[in-house]
């Protein structure tokens, strides 16, 4: 089973402009390289108190996820994402999630080497 | 007696007020508790004389690798998100902790087990003259404060006045070093950030069921939403500090604020006398 694409989005669209965050964004869309559709993935990050990020990547991992699209990570996110071998590409602020998978698909996305939130 | 003195706003005068209690009411020997564990500074403006340091310690998770089946478990129970389970591993946050135990009492496989973590400690200094200092002191780049703040409150419980100085804010921080005192000194200062906080303070202190007074400190005369809060709230004001450049100064050099405000002396004397009347 090929690995998902997650990215932050800030509503449950393909049409929703990217949540620039990522452990606090609205919700997460889902690119499926079998079905090749995106599919919203709730996050619990906006109403959590403590440990946003580790806790949407549990969320993501969970869901198959290899990759990850988000303008921003955090130290304690990216260090569970790198350990769990999901690359994070950057560079998409102010994109709709649509176009933030078209770009990365095109191979016009950076990846993120480092936290940078 | 265990009196706390919290603000709410930050720079308000909780140091400046503690250690003044220290001194005013030395012959009770009292216990100095600093418990703003993240920048404690009531020792820069005593004289002491250290005694002795404490390691403190939490507890936090470890997994047993051999015995762990990757279930997921601990993940879901952790309402921290101090956990997050791979396939083939099990990552620990030790800063997002929050050492409950349920990972570890829950886990169906028995493969996780709370071991020691240093969080800072606890230093005690005779105060010559005026009693007992303890300074919790966390360590740079820990996340929580309140495991520290109630080791260090723990200790010398048989002191006859216990004075604690606490953090700012009104986070968990705050509620810790307040909580099971017996009055609580809200220090304020007559500016809209102080009444502000002031407020959320109030809160706080009520939920906890706290009887509490409020000292305005750097007063110049003006007070009128201080005072409607007051009568509000029904939370008396105490004392007014009036402002004074010369006490700011001394007390940056280190010098003793009450050479250098005499009648600060007389201020704290009238807030015992408040607090004793409060509590009879």
């Amino acid at each position: 089973m090929s690995k998902k694409i997650a990215i932050c989005s800030t509503s449950p669209s393909p049409s929703a402009l990217v949540d620039e965050r990522f452990g606090r964004c609205t919700c997460f869309m889902l690119w499926d390289p079998e079905s090749k559709k995106l599919e919203p993935l709730s996050n619990s990050g906006p109403e959590a108190a403590h440990g946003a990020g580790t806790g949407a990547v549990q969320s993501l991992m969970k869901n198959n996820v290899g990759l990850v699209i988000s303008h921003r990570v955090g130290p304690k996110a990216f260090e569970a994402l790198q350990q769990g071998g999901v690359k994070i590409f950057s560079g998409v602020a102010g994109k709709t999630v649509e176009a933030a998978l078209a770009s990365y698909q095109n191979d016009e996305l950076t990846e993120l080497l480092a936290p940078n939130s | 007696m265990q009196i706390a003195v919290a603000s709410g706003k930050g720079g308000t005068g909780k140091t400046l007020l503690s250690t003044c209690l220290m001194k005013v009411l030395g012959e009770f020997n009292p216990v100095l508790i600093d418990t703003d564990v993240e920048e404690p500074n009531a020792g820069l403006v005593l004289p002491q004389q250290a005694t002795s340091t404490t390691n403190v310690n939490r507890l936090v998770p470890e997994i047993d690798f051999g015995k762990c089946t990757s279930c997921g478990i601990c993940a879901e129970l952790c309402k921290f998100n101090a956990l997050v389970v791979m396939p083939d591993k099990v990552l620990v946050f030790n800063e997002l902790c929050h050492s409950c135990g349920a990972c570890a009492y829950l886990c169906p496989e028995a493969a996780i087990k709370e071991k020691e973590h240093h969080i800072g400690v606890i230093e005690e200094a005779i105060v010559p003259g005026f009693g007992t200092l303890l300074t919790g002191r966390l360590t740079v780049g820990e996340a929580q404060s309140p495991p520290l703040i109630k080791a260090v409150k723990k200790k010398k419980p048989e002191a006859e006045l216990r004075i604690i100085d606490c953090p700012p804010g009104t986070t968990c921080a705050m509620i810790e070093s307040i909580s099971n005192s017996d009055y609580c000194l809200l220090v304020t200062e007559p500016t809209p950030f102080g009444l502000h906080d002031l407020e959320l303070s109030l809160e706080a202190m009520g939920l906890l069921g706290i009887p509490g007074g409020l000292v305005i400190n750097r007063w110049q005369g003006q007070e009128q939403e201080l005072a409607a809060l007051s009568e509000r709230i029904g939370v008396p004001i105490l004392a007014r500090i009036p402002f004074s450049p010369e006490l700011a100064r001394a007390y940056m050099r280190g010098q003793d604020p009450l050479e250098a405000m005499p009648e600060l002396r007389g201020i704290i004397n009238d807030i015992m006398g408040r607090i004793k009347e409060a509590l009879s």
